[in-house]
């Protein structure tokens, strides 16, 4: 959507541009049976007033913490959790 | 898509090692186009393994449809019946089954299989033609192998040369939307029949006896040979065997698997159990995963146990090395030392540079090409100042690998390119990678490994040689007896640092006595699971080309562990002579707690740095109180005049040696016997005989509990049993099972989380399950108190008990009264009640006249008279009730008291037998059920009441179905020893509120079976079938002669029998529901053996027989009352289930493994009675060991029909206008 | 405010700005600008995974012919997805990467 990102979505432009680790609200999420927590890290490529997209984008799958993933990925803002900024080289347990 | 593959099951010599170990009459599955080549290769090297002789695997996605073209060369018939996956029971089950058509065929023909797969995982297949548990069977002999299936869209490459591959046990898998991976199939075997290169049993250097084999991938790397090589001064003459057993310095790398990655690759193990006897621990040092891989909220593990025939994917979390990365060998084995020992092993090794194939390990042998994974950053190349791992550590092939620079004190100095290789924060003891964060808290410890006796018992059962690990400041005190010896607990908390000095204070050698030989064992280490630390230096082993990071008698070492994260209590040990000492005692456990957690005497309330008890207190969190329980066996004992106690038969042998302990005591319920009665069921009463010996844990009524459950020594399968309260089987997952048993194998650990709900004062029962646990003493009591005592400090965050007027009661010596319901139903409760009468009755458990005639059995008051009458030969009771029902239970004891015995009990025995008069009084507990244990418990433990009755008494136990806890064994609790084996349990159900039981034909309301159809207003009718599988039976043949099982089936008569007394855990005749169907009484022709199941050959086996209609929804309700500390699995063909019933992210499996006395499940099937595609046939249920079980009768059938039939009321059609 | 904001705004009845609803209105807008092209959708529920070419947007729901789940048996399903329900999503534009399809069991 174009358009000025408006007030209340102004924290999400602020990171344009920046590696974020960035979490949304369900318990887990699967890609073909391979099941993860929905936690992410990569670099705010895009902001609009409904979602944000990371690219490139890192799902940080359990078994493989630094999987990036082949597309962007866009994240609803009503989906997500919280984010903070972050550097997606970092090691973090994920359990 | 459609995979087509063309597998034949060869003859084939399998060599398992380079010293020629092998098994001359080896099979296995090959794909068709690489027979001629492996076949070819065999013949050129009959002496040396061969890469490609090693389980078949196959792969596909999920999705795929899978036809395979199976030919058989083997002189009997074969097949190959798959797990998971969804077929035609009637055309590819692999098996000849019930009236099935035979889906297994002769030498030189061929037959089409068709599946198709819809879940990740390992499918695993297994020849059915042969079943035979000895060495004229197929399994034993390697005819297994698996299907692999990957995501959707996946593709396969070899890891060496990166080109496309079709079979294999280890490839790199690829999906355009998920992570590459290593993948690597790892099979256990056991029982294979190995011989050494003169063709006899292979013989110990060390005992100079015959010894067994145990495999990974068709491979063993047992000590004896890389003993042998030191005796004869080839390499490392000073050296013993076990500490450098693993020690790629002295002896090049093993034959069996090595696991390559660069560190970070994303890694899944395909864990197997091809094998077909025994329970293994698998574990992964360094490494953790989920307990279910499929599921975020799951437990984290290191180990796992694994039953015959059961299957589970290892995913670490982190990928090779773990979060910190740690570069280097991760040694993976079967826990069970003996196993170990002999030949159960494997490496994970993870690399820091690149592998083109231009390296050598130091030893000059090329380390092969590792192509790296595409999704996934290049490794630096190495080169000559930073050669990577191994490459950097200055060892000499040859001798025993070099000591770890920085944490020996006063040890030598790093060398130039060992200094490359460091961690930028590199400290003592995490040296080449260093996890901790930089202002991470520290915690130091001051550990010491020392050797003193250890007194286990009253009756003075004494380790002369008991061998544990002290903090430093209490070395004295323990020494002198100030202090007990118990198993060493340290704490943290997560986020923590934790430093160790640890200095080996052990004699040289130990043994010489009957159980073991002289062994030296100088050199000793402290190897932990779970926290995170550099393997090089600090694993406490010394395994393939890292250090031998231990130290001699008199040296000191430091070593790093970083705690990121809470968890459970984290099992350490030495690694360097485990199976010579373990079994003294040298295990301990660090118990990581929340973070800002302090830790509390329970008795004085003061910090405490150690102990097997505490109590954690949190700002944030309830404070609790905290018991580790650490089982043993093997413990080497020798009773108070220096008899040693269960000796093995010659000193050093694996065969089960000495008795049992819980955290260096235990209570053998022989010495609790008082005369004149002598009466086993008063046995855990502290009235009687006081307090056991055994750890007691103390709290108030309502104190939140952390029970932390470790495996300690040595090879025997527990079973945690604890009376009363429940806890979610993985503790992090709400959605996962209420337990209130858990299955442990050494080196698991558990933590078992609840509240000591009650009232008044009580006491409640936990045991270790198997009769021979009980029986050498592995029971103790959890106490709970109302009001307050002197000596137990509440709880800081708990409001303080009352004070106490009545003294707290004490050893009388006398019967304590009896117990009796004192508090009434709350109004409008719905009452089911159930009149129950105990009683001996001959119990036939086949057609072939097999049969108990000391059967003890639980019936229902109006089946009494059919039952003595003979008109009806009794099967376990099997009760049911509904979610919000209370149960009371009116049990009245008819039994004669009659054995077969004045005393003493004989076959099936028990360690350290002794007089043990059958009980005449008899009781019942439940499990998972809520009730007051003052009154409803069916035990007499501690202080609490007598809850067993005599002859032709009667008492009322009230319990109450608080939610759906499914099927629960009942059992006796008056004579372990006399009665469980007899029959005397029995199963209680909990159905959906409103459920009415119907009998399966007539659809009229029943009280009793285990066959019926449940039917609730808001749920779809289904069939139960209800399963009590138990072992340790004791039966007569129809003649009225003793049946000594297991025996194996053998036929010809110029078959050598090896005389091998079954372990005690194998004793005795085995069943379901008071039911078998041995091989004996059906086959008497080795060219008959396919035809064993068969019901078109010989009739129905006498096990049940279940009937359901195609796609009727079906549920298995499962149990394992009785009796011995064998661990079985439970294989349902054709079908499928959740691993945790509640969970629908859990595993879906068709086997399930860990069966053992307590274990409870309830299989809901998954589309129900046919499958996805509804196939009408015989299914098979049955146990998953091929050795003893199966051949022993413990199998059965599970009909599925397409045609009404008068034996089977359809079920309510649910929806409206489908006609069934 | 741009003229799409306000003509949610406006849409959602009193021109006053409930960041939720705009926020999942931008969403849908988005899909539905985005007809034709292939999607990428995680969701919680199951079949938790699908590809497939958008179709359309019906209210607050995308209209996905599926060329992909978790699920083989649901390929070709045309699914209605409830968009507020879409935790992860990607949707191909020219210039920027293609969705893998992993139909063939190889990369292209």
């Amino acid at each position: 959507m174009n358009g000025p990102i408006l007030d209340e979505n102004k924290l999400f432009e602020e990171m344009l541009g920046k590696t974020i680790l960035l979490v949304t609200n369900s318990k887990q999420l699967s890609i073909l049976g391979q099941t993860f927590r929905p936690i992410f890290t990569g670099k705010v490529a895009e902001c609009t007033n409904g979602f944000i997209t990371l690219y490139p984008v890192i799902i940080k799958m359990h078994n493989a913490p630094f999987y990036k993933f082949p597309t962007p990925l866009s994240f609803p803002l009503e989906q997500i959790s919280l984010f903070t900024e972050f550097d997606p080289d970092r090691k973090i347990p994920l359990i | 898509m459609i995979r087509k593959f063309h597998i034949v099951a060869i003859p084939i010599r399998i060599v398992v090692n380079r010293f020629g170990d092998h098994d001359p009459d080896g099979m296995m599955y090959v794909l068709k186009e690489n027979e001629s080549l492996i076949k070819k290769k065999v013949d050129l090297n009959p002496f040396s393994t061969v890469d490609e002789v090693e389980p078949l695997v196959i792969r596909a996605n999920v999705g795929d449809e899978i036809e395979v073209l199976f030919e058989n060369q083997l002189p009997f018939h074969t097949g190959m019946h798959i797990q998971n996956a969804e077929y035609d029971v009637m055309t590819s089950d692999g098996a000849f089954v019930g009236l099935n058509k035979d889906t297994t065929v002769a030498k030189g023909e061929t037959i089409l299989y068709k599946w198709k797969v819809f879940e990740e995982g390992v499918h695993f297949f297994v020849d059915l033609g042969n079943p035979l548990s000895s060495e004229q069977g197929s399994n034993v002999h390697g005819l297994f192998g698996a299907l692999f299936v990957e995501p959707r869209g996946s593709w396969w490459t070899d890891p060496v040369t990166g080109k496309p591959i079709k079979s294999g046990t280890f490839a790199d898998v690829h999906n355009p939307l998920l992570p590459s991976f290593r993948e690597y199939g790892w099979f256990f075997h056991d029982e294979m029949e190995v011989d050494d290169l003169t063709g006899q049993k292979p013989i110990s250097p060390h005992t100079l006896q015959p010894e067994a084999t145990h495999l990974v991938n068709y491979r063993a790397e047992p000590m004896r040979n890389r003993m042998r090589l030191i005796q004869e001064g080839v390499v490392c003459p000073d050296c013993e065997g076990e500490e450098v057993h693993h020690d790629s310095w002295v002896f090049g790398d093993p034959d069996t698997p090595i696991l390559r990655a660069y560190v970070g690759d994303p890694i899944k193990i395909r864990l197997v159990h091809g094998g077909a006897q025994e329970t293994h621990s698998f574990h992964y040092h360094v490494h953790q995963w989920l307990f279910e891989a499929t599921d975020v909220d799951s437990e984290i593990v290191d180990v796992q146990a694994i039953s015959p025939q059961v299957q589970f994917t290892v995913s670490p979390m982190y990928g090779a090395g773990s979060l910190h990365g740690a570069i280097g060998d991760a040694i993976i084995h079967c826990h069970l030392y003996p196993h170990f020992g002999e030949g159960m092993w494997g490496i994970q090794r993870t690399f820091d540079t690149l592998q083109d194939g231009s390296m050598c390990y130091p030893n000059g042998v090329q380390i092969k090409a590792l192509q790296p994974l595409p999704d996934r950053p290049l490794p630096p190349k190495p080169t000559l100042d930073r050669p990577g791992f191994p490459n950097f550590i200055p060892g000499i092939p040859g001798f025993k690998a070099p000591r770890p620079p920085l944490g020996i004190e006063n040890g030598r100095q790093p060398t130039k390119i060992e200094r490359n290789h460091f961690a930028p924060n590199a400290v003592p003891g995490a040296v080449f990678v260093n996890p901790a964060p930089k202002d991470a808290p520290v915690r130091e410890y001051d550990v010491v490994l020392m050797q003193m006796p250890i007194v286990y018992n009253n009756q003075g059962w004494h380790d002369p040689e008991g061998r544990l690990y002290v903090l430093a400041e209490d070395e004295e005190d323990v020494r002198c007896g100030r202090k007990k010896p118990e198993p060493l607990v340290i704490r943290a908390n997560a986020g923590e640092v934790i430093r160790f000095r640890f200095t080996n204070k052990l004699p040289e050698t130990v043994g010489g006595n009957a159980f073991q030989l002289v062994n030296r064992t100088y050199e000793a280490g402290m190897h932990v699971h779970f926290v995170k630390f550099d393997v090089l230096v600090a694993d406490g082993a010394n395994v393939g080309w890292n250090y031998d990071s231990s130290v001699l008698p008199g040296e000191t070492i430091e070593y790093q562990w970083f705690a990121d994260v809470e968890l459970k209590c984290t099992f350490w040990h030495d690694h360097l002579f485990a199976n010579e000492h373990q079994q003294h005692g040298v295990f301990a456990s660090i118990n990581i707690q929340a973070r800002g957690s302090e830790f509390l005497d329970p008795y004085t309330g003061k910090e405490t740095k150690s102990g097997t008890q505490a109590m954690i207190t949190n700002k944030l969190i309830p404070d609790f109180r905290e018991i580790n329980l650490f089982v043993h066996d093997f413990a080497l004992l020798f009773d108070k005049d220096g008899c040693p106690l269960n000796p093995p038969p010659f000193p050093g042998s694996p065969d089960d040696p000495g008795v049992m302990g819980v955290n260096y005591r235990n209570e053998p319920i022989q010495f609790r016997l008082k005369e004149p009665d002598c009466d086993p069921a008063y046995v855990f009463s502290s009235w009687v005989h006081g307090d056991p010996v055994t750890p007691i844990l103390e709290t108030y009524n309502g104190d939140p509990v952390r029970v932390r459950l470790i495996q300690g020594a040595h090879e025997e399968s527990h079973s945690f049993n604890l009376h009363r309260q429940r806890w979610h089987r993985e503790r992090p997952d709400l959605d996962s099972e209420l337990d209130q048993q858990q299955h442990t194998a050494i080196a698991e650990t558990f933590t078992l989380e609840f509240n000591m709900e009650g009232e008044g004062d009580y006491d409640i029962l936990y045991h270790f399950g198997s009769l021979d646990d009980i029986w050498l003493g592995n029971w103790g009591i959890f106490r709970s108190y109302e009001k307050r005592v002197k000596h137990l400090k509440p709880l800081p965050d708990r409001t303080p008990p009352k004070k106490r007027e009545m003294p707290l009661p004490k050893k009388t010596g006398k019967v304590p009264p009896m117990a009796k319901i004192h508090d009434d139903l709350p109004p409008h409760a719905k009452v089911r009640k159930y009149d129950v009468v105990a009683l001996n009755t001959r119990i036939d458990y086949n057609d072939a006249g097999e049969h108990d005639p000391f059967g003890i059995v639980f019936a229902l008051k109006k089946d009494v008279d059919d039952i003595l009458t003979g008109k009806l030969n009794p099967e376990p009771l099997i009760i049911r009730a509904n979610v919000g029902e209370y149960v009371e239970i009116t049990l009245t004891n008819l039994l004669s008291g009659k054995d077969h015995h004045n005393g003493r009990h004989g076959y099936p025995e028990v360690p350290v037998d002794a007089f043990f008069p059958p009980s005449k009084r008899i009781s019942m507990h439940a499990q998972l059920v809520e009730y007051d244990v003052r009154h409803s418990d069916g035990a007499t433990v501690g202080f609490n009441y007598d809850q067993t009755i005599g002859p032709g008494e009667s008492i009322t136990y009230r319990w109450y179905i608080d939610q759906d806890i499914g099927a629960v064994n009942l059992w006796d609790m008056a004579d372990i020893r006399n009665h469980r084996h007899h029959g005397a349990f029995g199963m209680l159900i909990a159905e959906p509120r409103g459920a009415k039981y119907l009998h399966s034909a007539t659809r009229k309301e029943v009280e009793t079976g285990s066959q019926v159809i449940i039917s609730s207003p808001l749920l779809p009718e289904f069939r139960e079938f209800a399963l009590l599988m138990h072992d340790g039976v004791r039966l007569l043949d129809k003649n009225g002669d003793l049946i000594i099982d297991p025996e194996p089936l053998l036929f010809g008569d110029d078959i050598e029998v090896e005389e091998e007394t079954p372990d005690f855990e194998d004793q005795g005749s085995r069943g379901f529901n008071y039911r078998n169907e041995p091989f004996r009484n059906r086959v008497k022709n080795f060219n008959d053996i396919h035809k064993v199941f068969s019901s078109k050959v010989f009739k129905d086996p006498s096990t049940p027989l279940f009937l359901a209609y195609q796609n009727d929804p079906v549920t298995f309700r499962f149990t394992c009352p009785a009796d011995r500390p064998r661990a079985h699995s439970f294989a349902l063909h054709g079908h499928k289930f959740l691993r945790s019933e509640d969970d629908l992210n859990s595993s879906i499996i068709s086997v399930s493994g860990q069966k053992i006395v307590g274990s409870n499940d309830d299989y809901h099937l998954f589309y129900g009675a046919g499958g996805l595609f509804g196939k009408a046939g015989d299914y098979m249920y049955r146990s998953g060991l091929i050795r003893w079980d199966v051949e022993l009768g413990m199998w059965g059938i599970f009909r599925v029909l397409d045609k009404q039939s008068d034996k089977l009321a359809p079920l309510k059609k649910y929806v409206e206008g489908v006609p069934k | 405010m741009s003229d799409d904001l306000a003509k949610i705004a406006n849409e959602l009845g009193d021109g006053m700005i409930n960041i939720n609803n705009v926020r999942q209105s931008v969403v849908s807008g988005y899909f539905q600008k985005n007809r034709g092209n292939r999607a990428l959708l995680l969701i919680f529920q199951f079949p938790f995974l699908i590809i497939g070419k958008i179709e359309g947007v019906v209210s607050d729901y995308v209209v996905i012919e599926a060329e992909v789940t978790n699920v083989t048996e649901l390929d070709g399903e045309k699914f209605r997805v409830h968009i507020d329900d879409i935790e992860v999503f990607y949707i191909e534009q020219p210039g920027k990467p293609k969705i893998p399809d992993i139909r063939n069991g190889k990369h292209d």
